[in-house]
């Protein structure tokens, strides 16, 4: 069930080192942190709010600002290649056609208020070789993130949209390049339980399809028991535990892990109510 | 059975467009003709996905606004007919607590500030007696005084900015609270420690507690009797152990479903019996039909 981890990485990191200036103080955010995306497979990192998952999710797709940057440092190779070494326009190729692709928390601030969806979907689209009509290139994607309606949708500006519908429609235009891992900083975290489902089972169906890597970032273990493969857990900075899903839940070594998975019982019962 | 605190009478809210006379044609109802009893001691949850009306109606039962028609009553009197001192009685005994502490509470004003100001205002503490109680109030929400003391908001995390929103609330001794999704801003780790406070707190003093959640594992591990909400209107309502445990709505069979498991094993047994299911029912995808080949 779970794809064997065969062949090189598809994503490989290594003592990844993010240390940022705040205040004048120097931040150890990540410190050192060795982490593997194969083909296929989906990733979890889980941690606290400061644990510095987000960090090390951006530092990996060089989304990090460099003013506050005092030192990074490590090695990340995406497919063989240098992702922190790479020249500005080697990394735009990357992430405009069979790159990696970012999906964030909060839809609405990463969608452009005064666009309508279609021209939003029109720029992701732009530099593919694919030469069909956009208009039926976003249809195919929008359907593919089980939005319906798709002709309607595209004509709608994103305060139009529910925060599920949204959270799609970004999920769509991460799609657009045929990325080969995706990246979700947590995606679901604004969105109702309900439709949090909705979007997780999206997911999960992507990363089979098409066989997509995908890299989670989360906070809720509830989400990373529903999707992920693999498990890297974070605590200040660095990985205290990495395992497969069920070594990890079935039998967590570090004591700050087992902390999380009780909180996490204490707020996912284990038990499945109302599905006897 | 113990009189209710909060009681709601065919409680309407209704948004929109109105007409010139007052017709409410296009108005759309939010809450529709909700009743429900609050009573001492208990906790009382309200659930239901965004937009079915629930903190709308918790708003109502603060008398923060005013039910379209229907009425709120505290204790047998109706709030439409409150004075000015049974405002101040009201306030005294139903307190908030809301989702985003950073935004409910004041951002220039010192820890030490916001609660001097509800124990000074309730006359529940003289100059003298302040700064005890102040201790007293942070050491019951698990937080050291004498660190937290001189912090502003922004000084705090999450999870401290929401401790110090519910010894605000507790500041009064209170008989209820109002909580309108309490946790879901926060991380994880820090929804449990929460939780676990709140449910001390609501033993230990015989708090009333309206909880609005949309998150089912909360409710599960609090309250005592749920009312289920969809689109303004309540689809079920029971003691939780019957509702979450043998739902007798679609509605609720729904919601439950959506309900993440932190357990590998069932979440995969679960996507698998649901992956049958759809395989063996082949359904046309209206969006699919939709789209132009």
């Amino acid at each position: 069930m779970t794809p064997s981890p065969s062949g090189p990485p598809l994503l490989s990191a290594r003592d990844v080192k993010v240390h940022l200036r705040v205040h004048g103080r120097i931040v150890k955010a990540v410190d050192g942190v060795d982490l593997d995306v194969h083909r296929g497979q989906c990733v979890g990192i889980v941690g606290e709010s400061g644990s510095g998952k987000s960090t090390l999710g951006r530092a990996m797709t060089r989304l990090l600002p460099n003013v506050e940057l005092a030192e990074l440092s490590g090695s990340v190779t995406f497919g063989g290649e240098d992702v922190l070494a790479m020249a500005p326009d080697a990394l735009r190729a990357l992430r405009r056609h069979r790159g990696f692709s970012m999906v964030f928390q909060d839809p609405l601030s990463y969608l452009n208020p005064t666009l309508r969806i279609d021209r939003q979907l029109a720029e992701a689209l732009r530099h593919l070789p694919d030469k069909r009509p956009v208009q039926q290139k976003s249809e195919e994607l929008l359907s593919q993130v089980g939005l319906g309606d798709t002709a309607r949708i595209l004509r709608l500006y994103p305060h139009e949209l529910s925060g599920g519908m949204r959270q799609r429609v970004m999920i769509a235009m991460a799609l657009a390049p045929d990325p080969q891992m995706l990246v979700a900083d947590e995606p679901t975290t604004a969105l109702d339980a309900t439709v949090q489902y909705q979007v997780i089972q999206t997911l999960r169906r992507i990363n089979k399809e098409r066989h997509l890597a995908m890299l989670i970032i989360t906070h809720d273990l509830g989400m990373v028991a529903e999707l992920c493969d693999q498990v890297y857990v974070m605590h200040g900075g660095r990985v205290v535990e990495s395992a497969d899903v069920f070594t990890l839940f079935d039998a967590p070594k570090n004591d700050y892990t087992a902390s999380l998975l009780a909180a996490a019982r204490r707020l996912h019962q284990t038990k499945a109510l109302g599905t006897a | 059975m113990s009189n209710p605190i909060l009681t709601g009478r065919s409680i309407v809210k209704s948004f929109g467009a109105r007409g010139w006379f007052g017709g409410a044609a296009n108005a759309k109802r939010a809450v529709d003709t909700i009743d429900l009893d609050v009573n001492e001691g208990e906790t009382l949850a309200i659930v239901g996905e965004s937009g079915s009306g629930k903190s709308t109606l918790a708003r109502m039962l603060l008398g923060l606004s005013k039910p379209t028609s229907g009425d709120v009553a505290f204790c047998g009197q109706s709030i439409r007919s409150f004075a000015s001192s049974d405002w101040t009685t009201f306030r005294k005994a139903v307190q908030p607590i809301f989702q985003d502490p950073a935004s409910s509470l004041n951002p220039r004003m010192r820890v030490h500030t916001t609660l001097a100001n509800v124990l000074l205002r309730h006359k529940l503490a003289t100059r003298a007696t302040l700064d005890r109680a102040i201790s007293d109030l942070l050491s019951a929400v698990g937080l050291d005084p004498a660190q937290f003391h001189d912090r502003y908001p922004h000084q705090l995390s999450g999870g401290q900015q929401q401790r110090i929103a519910i010894a605000r609330a507790m500041a009064v001794r209170p008989r209820l609270i109002i909580a309108d999704e309490p946790l879901s801003s926060l991380d994880m780790s820090v929804q449990a420690q929460v939780l676990d406070l709140l449910v001390s707190l609501k033993t230990s003093r015989n708090l009333g507690l309206v909880l609005i959640s949309h998150d089912l594992n909360v409710v599960d591990a609090i309250s005592d009797r749920v009312i289920v909400m969809y689109l303004g209107k309540i689809v079920e309502a029971g003691p939780t152990r019957q509702v979450l445990g043998n739902p007798a709505s679609d509605y609720t069979r729904s919601l439950l479903a959506a309900k993440l498991v932190a357990d590998p094993h069932i979440a995969r047994a679960r996507r698998q019996a649901m992956d049958a299911a759809r395989t063996s029912t082949p359904h046309s995808r209206p969006d699919q039909q939709g789209a132009p080949q």
